[in-house]
């Protein structure tokens, strides 16, 4: 009689969290190392068949009284700002808020009470967007389906569903796609103590809170194939290797009436750059033969610089970096007379 | 004891009791501090430069780097323009006045903010973790003076010394604390309460300007065999580069607005790349101009 309680307490666990558990997929159709410039439009609400809601205006996240506490965004601002800190952190480029926010209003997708007109917005091709002003590669769209607190007594349930689309500029291809759906419940699926708390801890995941870090949760994992070079395929291959460098900068000074010349002998098929601290950034070196890379400096008229170390970078196929400064002293340009 | 007193002094424990409560309830709920000093001008202009973060040493490297990228989101997000890092040329060491002022002339920044870390820590007793982070957000105006300042402090319990009344989830949050996913949401949440507590700036109709880079067609001089001097006119203090088939060259600013560099071509012609320039801003945004390298 003991097992069988157990083994029923066990299957409505089991099944409760079941029902709780995400959902995520993806579509990826580009490189993510690519530096697209990406203008993230503002993010909408949607019902079931799709349809783009008019966002109420000063509606704010949900506020329950002595347990959460009241933001000033909408769920579509809060998931949108989510959104443009992750891509800040990835080879992406997205566009300036303030400039999006600026810009949209003055070419005709703004309503006469200041906000946005979503619909028209989300009707646009992105060529049209990017190449008229924006000035971008892709538009990244964000639609949020779910945004969910349910009470049932003995759990209270968190839901967050949300879709990302980014189209290209040039022929509104679908570059990159996104749904995750999660939840986070409080109360019996996760383990109340005694019958304190198997009342309390319900009311308790009311708290706004608990929504707001299980959306920063869904956006960092939609966003994670964007984060991982070339795609989500970890590479198992070792990252490029320096070998070898060297320069003819002898004594240090350089002359303006030839070249620095300066060698590296590293991974083979990689792209290699050199550097002369921050005077001169990323000129290109040419592979001669397989790991062997030729590069040279060229000065300006206008160069000129002092004590400044050379440095050799060589980049593989997966985005991964591998750099070394040279061994020799550092160089040094003087003004041209 | 009466039966009176005795009634009296319980009444006053309930008292007592529900007190300590209520004052546990408002403790837990004590947010931000901002304080806006006279010289701050709703009006001013919303080009900010974000200093290095102020730590001396209470925080790891990794979790400075990440406070300075999440301040640097945040104020974007809330509508300011923000000076990229990578131009941005601060020396702690030289006049602080004179510094923020030489940013103003050269970027035309109307604020200055600077993050100071006061303390940090991540206590983890294996039943339960206790993380937090306080420190101040300050606003300076080009002359160096203190315009508003944001005193926070942001914390945050789990496990199952604090989820007593959750297995589960005790045990999830304190495996999440070991992965340290619970110290990026005390670092976002607490750069989110800061930044929405700062008063709202209108902004100048200047302010877009910065934001709308311009760069012209290259112009491309074969100097030897296999050399070209590539040259672009465009926004003034900007990074600009050349990229062929994705790999990029940096351009150097000879004058005001023109930028050039001299590169070795012949392989990146012999492949037919394709080629571009591109000019970024000092404050992010950026154009791009493609090009032919064929000679």
């Amino acid at each position: 009689m003991k097992s069988k309680n157990i083994a029923i307490i066990g299957y409505l666990y089991l099944s409760l969290t079941a029902c709780f558990s995400g959902v995520y997929s993806h579509t990826l159709e580009f490189n993510p190392r690519e530096s697209l410039r990406v203008a993230v439009l503002p993010f909408v609400r949607v019902d079931e068949e799709g349809e783009v809601l008019q966002a109420e205006s000063g509606l704010a996240v949900d506020q329950v009284p002595l347990l959460s506490s009241e933001l000033a965004d909408t769920p579509e601002d809060y998931i949108r700002k989510l959104v443009q800190s992750d891509l800040n952190e990835g080879p992406l480029d997205p566009l300036s808020p303030y400039l999006v926010d600026t810009e949209l209003p003055h070419h005709g997708f703004g309503l006469p009470d200041g906000r946005f007109d979503y619909r028209k917005i989300y009707e646009t091709p992105a060529s049209q967007l990017c190449v008229h002003f924006l000035d971008c590669d892709a538009v990244l769209l964000g639609r949020i389906f779910k945004w969910e607190r349910a009470y049932y007594g003995v759990q209270s349930v968190n839901a967050v569903g949300i879709e990302l689309t980014l189209l290209a500029a040039d022929g509104d291809q679908v570059l990159f796609s996104s749904r995750g759906e999660d939840y986070d419940s409080r109360g019996l699926s996760k383990g109340p103590t005694g019958y304190t708390s198997a009342v309390l801890e319900p009311i308790k995941g009311l708290d706004s809170q608990i929504i707001l870090d299980l959306s920063e949760r869904v956006i960092s994992k939609m966003l994670s194939p964007l984060k991982v070079p070339g795609g989500t395929n970890t590479p198992k291959t070792p990252p490029p290797a320096i070998y070898a460098t060297s320069h003819d900068g002898a004594g240090g000074t350089l002359t303006r009436t030839k070249p620095l010349v300066l060698l590296m002998y590293a991974s083979a098929g990689a792209r290699a750059s050199f550097s002369i601290g921050n005077a001169v950034r990323s000129i290109p070196m040419e592979e001669h033969s397989p790991g062997h890379y030729y590069g040279e400096y060229h000065p300006l008229p206008s160069d000129h610089f002092s004590q400044q170390e050379v440095s050799f970078f060589v980049e593989d196929g997966h985005g991964r970096v591998t750099s070394r400064v040279a061994s020799r002293e550092p160089v040094s340009l003087l003004p041209a007379p | 004891m009466r039966f009176n007193d005795l009634f009296f002094l319980l009444g006053l424990r309930r008292v007592t009791a529900l007190s300590a409560l209520l004052a546990l309830l408002f403790l837990s709920a004590c947010g931000p501090r901002a304080t806006v000093h006279p010289g701050f001008d709703p009006g001013a202009s919303r080009l900010v430069a974000v200093l290095p973060l102020k730590e001396d040493g209470v925080i790891a490297r990794e979790r400075s780097s990440a406070l300075y990228k999440e301040l640097i989101s945040e104020l974007r997000n809330s509508g300011f323009v923000v000076l990229e890092p990578e131009v941005l040329t601060f020396s702690s060491t030289k006049d602080f006045s004179t510094e923020l002022a030489g940013l103003s002339e050269r970027f035309g920044v109307g604020i200055i903010a600077q993050l100071e870390v006061a303390s940090h820590s991540e206590n983890d007793f294996f039943l339960g973790y206790y993380n937090t982070l306080a420190g101040h957000l300050r606003l300076h105006n080009p002359s160096g003076v203190v315009t508003v300042e944001v005193e926070h402090r942001e914390s945050q319990r789990g496990g199952l010394l604090f989820q007593s009344g959750q297995i589960v989830q005790g045990i999830s949050e304190q495996l999440a604390n070991s992965r340290g996913e619970n110290t990026d949401l005390l670092v976002s949440r607490f750069i989110r309460t800061v930044v929405r507590k700062l008063p709202r700036v209108r902004g100048l109709e200047s302010d877009i300007e910065v934001l709308q880079a311009t760069v012209t067609k290259p112009e491309v001089k074969l100097l030897e065999d296999e050399v070209a001097q590539i040259c672009v006119r465009g926004s003034v203090n900007s990074i600009a580069s050349v990229s062929f088939d994705g790999q990029s060259a940096g351009l150097r600013e000879v004058t005001p607005g023109y930028y050039c560099t001299i590169l070795r071509v012949k392989e990146f012609v012999e492949r037919g790349a394709r080629a571009h320039v591109e000019l970024r801003t000092p404050f992010g945004s950026s154009r791009r101009e493609s090009f032919s390298l064929a000679m």
